[in-house]
């Protein structure tokens, strides 16, 4: 057993302390007030003898309870392997952290940093070496768990090799987010490994142009080791005018755009400008930016048959962030479809309103065709349709037609605003017969109305009501439905109930495509549902359930995921540096969106038209003032000054050691079940005293 | 001496009456007021003792008496004379009463308590009686406090306020430490020119060398002298359990002591002391009284009376 603060041993002296107490305990305490000691003889008292112990018992727990308080105090703790390891030289580590994000790309910075990186690899040779990039995210470029003796290359060699391999990027900058991440993979070797470097051997050289709009948010959400330092090599240049360029809205062929100068830009004065052929600019606008602010321009329409141009901006030192890609919004096809009886200005008839829960917008195109019972067979192409909406009886060519449409993949929603909309839905859901007795629908018995409760907003159809102030239903009343009840064996979900238990909306898997089924009408005769707010956002949840897909989307920022169509309709994606990126099956997300530029996706169905999408840089990149270092700071980041040695460099190896030790003995905490042997061994005292005095003053009394 | 039993026959009998109807002092002495204090012992007392034969004592006198040849012609009454063609002689009422003087000693040594009440609360209880029973007499009563040397005096009268005197005297904060007999009794000589009762109270816990003397001077001037000796159970019989450490309330002198072992010794001094007192009250022809604390003072009152009727 080794001690931590071995002086407080000393106090083992306190021990005499209680056999001094019990040698002369004898001497009587009480003071008694006489009238005169005039007939008193003057002669102490026959005590006991000074150096007799009476109570040997309470003498050693006394003596006891010292030792083991000392004990505590001098902090015990009994030595591991960890402590004889340390006994080593410790291995020191240093972490490459390199800024690849757009801004870096200016005038010399990548350069300047690339510099200082081998210059810091050079002068920490004997240390362990990782090197990771960042931007909006963090990459391993040499992880810390790579040994350095799994190369042929010497390491030294194999790193700067690494490093002349690196480019800047186009992605924004989260240097919150790689730190803590750093930080974090910091901890966890610190955990996992134990003959690996502590944190306090490590140091992060953090390289970068440290701009202002470098996101260190995610830091404020992250607890920093105390132990864990970072040297900051701020990397600069002398031109510092830059602004950037910003889309924000899209009118035919007018775009706004939003130009933001940096705080420490020199120059104030820039020109936005169309350029249709590469070098060549047109319809230049000049505008006067203030250092540190922005201003919206909203440019010139150009004519409509030309192809879209690119916006450059001009003025600034560094042209990285200076062009805008984009691409009109393309308006979407989307065909509804309703089985109901047609009504123009009738309020009675559901297609009145259903009707009207579809506007076109400037992104979309709805085609609403009304189907009424007497109406011509119309030949619709089930793949051409978006949603089907059934409000009335269906006749068995329809319901064919129906169930051929869900089991495509197809998106129905069926009311169950009478009776005989109820037989169609029963031949819908259960072809044999058997099934047909199953699911039972009857009028249900309103007592007045009904409302809806168990609503699951997280289902796409109440995702937008999910917000408190959404998300009352109570006023939309309901004066009849139907009580269906759908056999066990029939997969479905019930969306809503009503305050009855009863289903209000149910979805039902058929096929590759979804049955929606309301149990109630929308008119006004039935229940508020059409008049009500709720009535067009649901509607066109769910005409929007099967496409996920926002094809009007056209504008990203670089590192964004991009949703693809449909999967298994996508062939490949071109982007500006590769004409074609072949798609595995099955890819949902098109993740490559690793420079600015249009690209386009192509897919299997050659009706379509390709969908193209721009990608710019996040306007922060443009935002290249340098960042105060105190706010970093602020954070809880520890950081390192330039010139100052870390604490791990100061430190000579005792030192190193007794931190170590120290660590240890916080980690076994001894001393806290000393403390708790002390106490225990006090009360026990405390009770045996106290007994002691009773057997005493009975004795005395008999 | 021969009348020494019957003396004490009365005595004796008079105080079991008295015991059975007495006030328990410790219930006394929880009465904050002295005068109620003294009116509890003395009413009590009266209505107990009413037309006792200690009827009054000090008021008894003979109006009239036949005149003598020698007595001064001035006090002859000459009214009765004419109507009844005698000659008597009316004695004053004046001459009659009683001038009663009281020395109470208020030294540390009284502050001493082992009941609740110390020796001082009991002496003043006692004063404060006798000057309520001297006042429903019609007698003069006067105090004379004293501890080291003489604290306060009140001249002996028997006007109306003489007793709300004596009382505000007794109701003074105690303030002395060593107890002197001689100057107050050498006081009492020099003062109390009338021949009239002096009754000094103390426990006596100091030397009783200069007692004797004092007695005999006051003796000598034709008063008459009681002594009531308060003292406290606890120093009649030291009768403490466990071993502590003593301090002398006068001197402040400690000594540590087992109260077992100690207990022989101190009673023969204190017995011893104790006859030597009695021994100096018998010679000198003092009432002697011995009170402790746990005494109902209708006794000792009661003793008091019957031993000074007798």
């Amino acid at each position: 057993m080794s001690f931590l603060t071995p002086l407080y041993l000393a106090g083992f002296i306190a021990v005499g302390l209680p056999i001094l107490l019990h040698l002369v305990r004898h001497q009587p305490k009480n003071v008694l007030f006489f009238s005169s000691l005039r007939f008193l003889e003057h002669k102490p008292p026959q005590t006991n003898r000074r150096n007799k112990v009476e109570h040997w018992l309470l003498l050693s727990l006394r003596a006891l309870a010292v030792i083991l308080l000392v004990t505590a105090f001098a902090r015990p703790f009994f030595k591991n392997t960890d402590l004889e390891l340390t006994t080593a030289e410790p291995v020191n580590q240093t972490i490459l952290l390199i800024d690849t994000s757009s801004s870096m790309r200016r005038d010399t910075l990548w350069t300047q940093a690339i510099q200082t990186a081998e210059q810091l690899l050079e002068k920490n040779a004997q240390n362990q070496i990782s090197i990771y990039t960042f931007d909006s995210s963090l990459h391993p470029v040499k992880p810390l768990q790579a040994s350095p003796q799994s190369s042929q290359l010497p390491s030294a060699e194999q790193n700067r090799e690494r490093l002349q391999n690196l480019s800047p990027g186009w992605h924004a900058t989260d240097l919150g987010l790689a730190l803590a991440e750093m930080a974090a993979l910091l901890q966890q070797q610190a955990i996992s490994d134990p003959t690996g470097t502590s944190l306090q051997n490590c140091t992060i050289e953090l390289i970068t142009d440290f701009q202002e709009g470098s996101q260190i948010a995610s830091l404020a959400e992250f607890s920093w080791p105390e132990s864990l330092r970072v040297r900051l090599h701020p990397i600069q240049t002398s031109q510092t005018s830059n602004a950037g360029l910003q889309l924000l809205a899209f009118d035919h062929t007018q775009p706004t755009v939003r130009i933001l100068n940096a705080s420490d830009s020199k120059q104030e004065q820039f020109s936005v400008a169309y350029e249709w052929l590469p070098g060549d600019p047109e319809l230049a606008q000049t505008i006067y930016v203030p250092r540190g602010q922005s201003r919206v321009l909203r440019l010139p329409a150009w004519e409509a048959d030309h192809p879209t141009p690119l916006i450059k901006l001009n003025g600034d030192d560094h042209p990285f962030d200076n062009t805008l890609h984009f691409h009109p919004p393309q308006q979407e096809n989307r065909t509804v479809v309703h089985y109901g009886i047609p009504a123009d200005n009738s309020i009675q008839s559901p297609d009145y309103f259903v009707k009207r829960a579809f506007p076109s917008t400037p992104d979309r195109k709805i085609e609403f065709l009304t189907v009424g019972p007497d109406s011509p067979q119309i030949l619709v192409g089930t793949a051409n349709m978006d949603l089907m909406i059934l409000s009335r009886e269906l006749s068995a060519n329809e319901i064919q037609q129906v169930d051929e449409f869900l089991k495509q993949g197809g998106i129905a929603f069926f009311s169950l605003n009478d009776q005989t909309s109820a037989h169609s839905l029963k031949a819908l859901l259960s072809p044999s017969k058997d099934e047909a007795v199953e699911t039972q629908i009857e009028p249900a018995e309103v007592n007045g109305y009904a409302l809806l409760t168990n609503i699951d907003f997280e289902h796409k159809l109440f995702q937008m009501f999910q917000a408190p102030e959404f998300s009352d239903f109570t006023n939309l009343k309901f004066w009849s439905y139907q009580k269906l009840s759908l056999p066990g064996s029939l997969s479905h979900h019930v969306l809503a109930r009503f305050d009855h238990q009863n289903p209000a909306i149910v979805s039902i898997p058929r096929g590759a495509g979804r049955l929606i089924v309301s149990t109630f009408g929308w008119t006004p005769k039935e229940s508020q549902f059409a008049l009500s707010t709720k009535f067009v956002p649901i509607m066109n949840a769910i005409l929007n359930l099967k496409t996920e897909f926002n094809a009007s989307r056209t504008q990203f920022l670089v590192g964004q995921k991009v949703r693809l169509p449909e999967p298994v309709q996508v062939v490949h994606v071109s982007t500006p540096s590769e004409p074609q990126i072949q798609l595995a099956a099955g890819q949902q997300d098109f993740a490559a969106t690793v420079q600015p530029g249009l690209y386009q996706i192509t897919t299997e169905d050659q009706l379509k038209a390709a969908h193209q999408f721009a990608v710019n840089l996040d306007i922060n990149e443009s935002k290249t003032a340098p960042l105060p270092v105190e706010q970093l700071e602020a954070l809880g980041v520890k950081l390192i000054q330039a010139g100052e040695s870390t604490v791990k460099e100061t430190k000579s190896v005792d030192l190193q050691r007794q931190a170590l030790v120290r660590e240890l003995e916080q980690k076994q905490k001894l001393w806290r079940w000393l403390i708790l042997g002390a106490l225990a061994l006090l009360g026990l005292e405390t009770l045996l005293a106290k007994w002691f005095a009773d057997k005493t003053s009975a004795t005395r009394k008999a | 001496m021969s009348t020494l039993p019957f003396k004490q026959t009365s005595r004796s009998s008079q105080s079991q009456k008295l015991i059975s109807q007495r006030i328990d002092p410790a219930c006394l002495m929880r009465i904050k007021s002295l005068e109620l204090r003294a009116k509890s012992v003395v009413e009590g007392t009266w209505k107990g003792l009413h037309r006792s034969p200690y009827h009054g004592f000090s008021v008894e006198f003979t109006e009239y008496r036949e005149y003598t040849p020698g007595d001064d012609p001035r006090h002859i009454d000459w009214k009765l004379a004419a109507r009844s063609n005698q000659h008597f002689i009316k004695r004053f009422e004046e001459e009659t009463n009683l001038c009663c003087h009281m020395l109470l000693d208020l030294s540390s040594s009284m502050q001493f308590d082992s009941l609740g009440y110390s020796k001082s609360d009991y002496a003043k209880t006692l004063v404060a009686t006798f000057a309520y029973f001297l006042s429903t007499q019609r007698d003069a009563s006067g105090l004379i406090i004293f501890h080291e040397h003489i604290d306060s005096i009140v001249p002996a009268r028997f006007t109306r306020g003489q007793l709300r005197r004596i009382l505000i005297e007794l109701e003074r904060p105690p303030q002395g430490t060593h107890t002197n007999l001689v100057s107050p009794l050498k006081h009492a000589v020099e003062t109390i020119k009338k021949r009239g009762l002096v009754v000094l109270i103390s426990d006596l816990m100091t030397s009783v060398d200069e007692l004797n003397t004092q007695l005999g001077y006051l003796r000598a001037k034709g008063h008459e002298v009681a002594l009531f000796q308060i003292l406290d159970p606890a120093e009649v019989h030291l009768n403490f359990h466990e071993t502590a450490i003593f301090e002398d309330l006068e001197t402040g002198e400690r000594i540590s002591l087992n109260p077992k072992i100690a207990q022989e010794y101190y009673l023969q001094q204190f017995n011893a002391h104790q006859d030597s007192i009695q021994t100096i009250c018998r010679k000198q022809g003092v009432h002697y009284h011995k009170l402790t604390t746990d005494t109902p003072l209708e006794v000792g009152l009661s003793d008091f009376l019957t031993d000074r009727a007798a």
